[in-house]
C-alpha cells in the first residue's frame, strides 16, 4: 500500500503534460483573449470619452456660431432698416428741397415776367402817351392852358 | 477491501527480485481524468468571441477565478504560477471526485452482457487516483520543486544558498526540516483524506446500498475532495508566496 513504484513516473509525467496543454489551451489563450479584451473595453471606453467631449466641443461651437450669425443677422437687419430710414428721409427731404427750389424759381420767374410786362406796358404807356401828347401838342401848341397841362404831366410823371 | 486500499496493477516490470507495478488503475483514472479535462479544455475554447457565450464563459470563469485566488497570495507573480496552480487545482478537484463516477460495469458483467469471456479480465473501478500514496507523493514534490524553483527565480542559487544561514545558521536545520516536512505533510494529508473516504463510501455501498451512500457521498465524494484539492493548491500557494515574499521584502 505505501511502496512506491512506476505510478509515481506517471503521475509526474501526466501532470507536466496535462500543465504544460493546460498552459497553452486555458490559461494563455483565455487569459491573453480576456486582457485584450479589457484592453479593448478600456481603449473604447477612452475613444468613446473622447469622441464625446469632441462633439460636445463641437456642438458648443456649432451653438456659438449659430448665436453669433443670429446676432450679425439682427444687426444687420437694424443697419439696413437704418439705412433704408436714413435713405428715404433723404430722398423726402431732397424732395422738399427740390420742390421748394422750383416753387421759388416759378415765383421769381414770374414775379420777373410781371415785371418785365410791367416795364413794357410802361414803355408803351409813355410811348402812347408821348404820341398822344405829340399829337396834343401839335394840335394845340399854343394854347397856354395845354402847355401848362402838359408840362404838370411830365412834372408829375418825371417825379413818378 | 483489497481492492480499494491496494492498487490495480495492470502490468507490472520485474526489477531484479522485485515485480514491480507499472501501470496501475490509479495512472489509468488519471489519463481518463486528462482526456476529459483536454477535451473539455477544447470544447469549451472553440471559438472565443468578444461577448462570451456558453463554454467560453465556464472558460473565463474558471481562468479569471484561479487567475483571481492566485493573484491574492501572490499579486504580481500571478502570470508565471496560476497555470501550474490551476492545472493541479482542476485536476485533483476532478481527480478526488471522480469516485462518484464509479458505475463503469465490471469484468463479469460485460462478458455476460457481450457473451465475450476475454472480457471478464476487464476491471476498472474510478477511483480517485489521489488516493494512491504514488500520486500524492508526486504532486508533493513537485510542489516542493516549483517552490524551490520559484526562490531560485527570485534569488539565484546564491541567495537560496545565502538563505540557510541568515538570519542564523540554525535556520538551516529549519529549513532543510521544511523540504522534507511540507511535502509530506501535503502528501499525506491528501491521501489519507481521500483512502479514508473512499474506503467510508465503500463500507456506505456495503452496509447501506440504497440511499445512504448519495448523503454521505455529498461529504466523502464532493465536499471532501474538492476541500482537498483546494487545500493542497492553497497550501503549495503559501510555499510559492513565501519564496516569492521575501525577496520582494528584501528589496524594500
Amino acid at each position: 500500500m505505501l511502496d512506491i513504484d512506476f505510478t509515481f513516473l506517471f503521475t509526474g509525467l501526466n501532470l507536466i503534460v496535462l500543465y504544460l496543454f493546460l498552459r497553452k489551451f486555458l490559461f494563455r489563450r483565455v487569459g491573453d483573449y480576456m486582457e485584450n479584451r479589457s484592453r479593448l473595453i478600456a481603449e473604447d471606453i477612452q475613444k468613446g470619452a473622447e469622441l464625446k467631449a469632441e462633439g460636445e466641443d463641437f456642438r458648443a461651437r456649432q451653438e456659438e456660431a449659430l448665436t453669433a450669425a443670429a446676432a450679425e443677422c439682427q444687426s444687420m437687419l437694424r443697419t439696413s432698416r437704418e439705412e433704408a430710414a436714413r435713405r428715404g428721409d433723404e430722398i423726402v427731404a431732397e424732395a422738399k428741397k427740390e420742390a421748394t427750389r422750383l416753387v421759388t424759381r416759378a415765383r421769381e420767374e414770374a414775379q420777373r415776367e410781371r415785371e418785365r410786362l410791367l416795364a413794357d406796358l410802361r414803355l408803351e404807356v409813355a410811348s402812347l402817351a408821348l404820341a398822344a401828347a405829340t399829337k396834343v401838342v401839335e394840335e394845340n401848341m399854343d394854347n397856354e392852358r395845354n402847355r401848362r397841362l402838359i408840362e404838370e404831366f411830365l412834372d408829375r410823371e418825371g417825379a413818378a | 477491501m483489497e481492492g480499494i486500499v491496494a492498487p490495480h496493477v495492470y502490468a507490472s516490470v520485474t526489477l531484479g527480485e522485485r515485480s514491480v507495478p507499472l501501470i496501475t488503475d490509479a495512472v489509468i483514472v488519471t489519463w481518463v481524468v486528462m482526456a476529459i479535462i483536454m477535451v473539455a479544455t477544447l470544447l469549451l475554447t472553440r471559438r472565443l468571441r468578444p461577448v462570451p457565450k456558453g463554454g467560453q464563459k465556464v472558460a473565463e470563469t474558471i481562468v479569471s477565478l484561479i487567475e483571481g485566488l492566485v493573484k491574492d497570495q501572490l499579486g504580481h507573480h500571478y502570470r508565471t504560477y496560476a497555470p501550474y496552480l490551476g492545472t493541479i487545482l482542476i485536476f485533483l478537484v476532478l481527480a478526488n471526485i471522480v469516485g462518484i463516477f464509479d458505475i463503469l460495469p465490471q469484468g463479469p458483467a460485460l462478458a455476460a452482457v457481450f457473451h465475450n469471456p476475454a472480457l471478464a479480465e476487464f476491471e476498472l473501478e474510478m477511483h480517485p487516483p489521489t488516493k494512491n500514496l504514488n500520486v500524492t507523493l508526486c504532486l508533493a514534490v513537485m510542489s516542493l520543486v516549483v517552490a524551490v524553483g520559484a526562490e531560485f527565480r527570485q534569488r539565484g542559487v546564491r541567495g537560496w544558498l545565502r538563505s540557510f544561514y541568515r538570519p542564523t545558521p540554525v535556520s538551516a536545520f529549519v529549513k532543510l526540516l521544511d523540504y522534507i516536512v511540507r511535502p509530506m505533510s501535503l502528501c499525506l494529508r491528501l491521501f489519507g483524506n481521500m483512502l479514508g473516504g473512499t474506503i467510508v463510501m465503500a463500507l456506505m455501498y456495503m452496509a447501506l446500498p440504497l440511499f445512504a451512500p448519495a448523503a454521505v457521498g455529498i461529504y466523502f465524494d464532493l465536499f471532501d475532495g474538492g476541500m482537498q484539492a483546494y487545500v493542497f493548491v492553497f497550501l503549495t500557494m503559501i510555499y510559492i508566496a513565501e519564496a516569492v515574499e521575501t525577496e520582494d521584502e528584501m528589496k524594500q
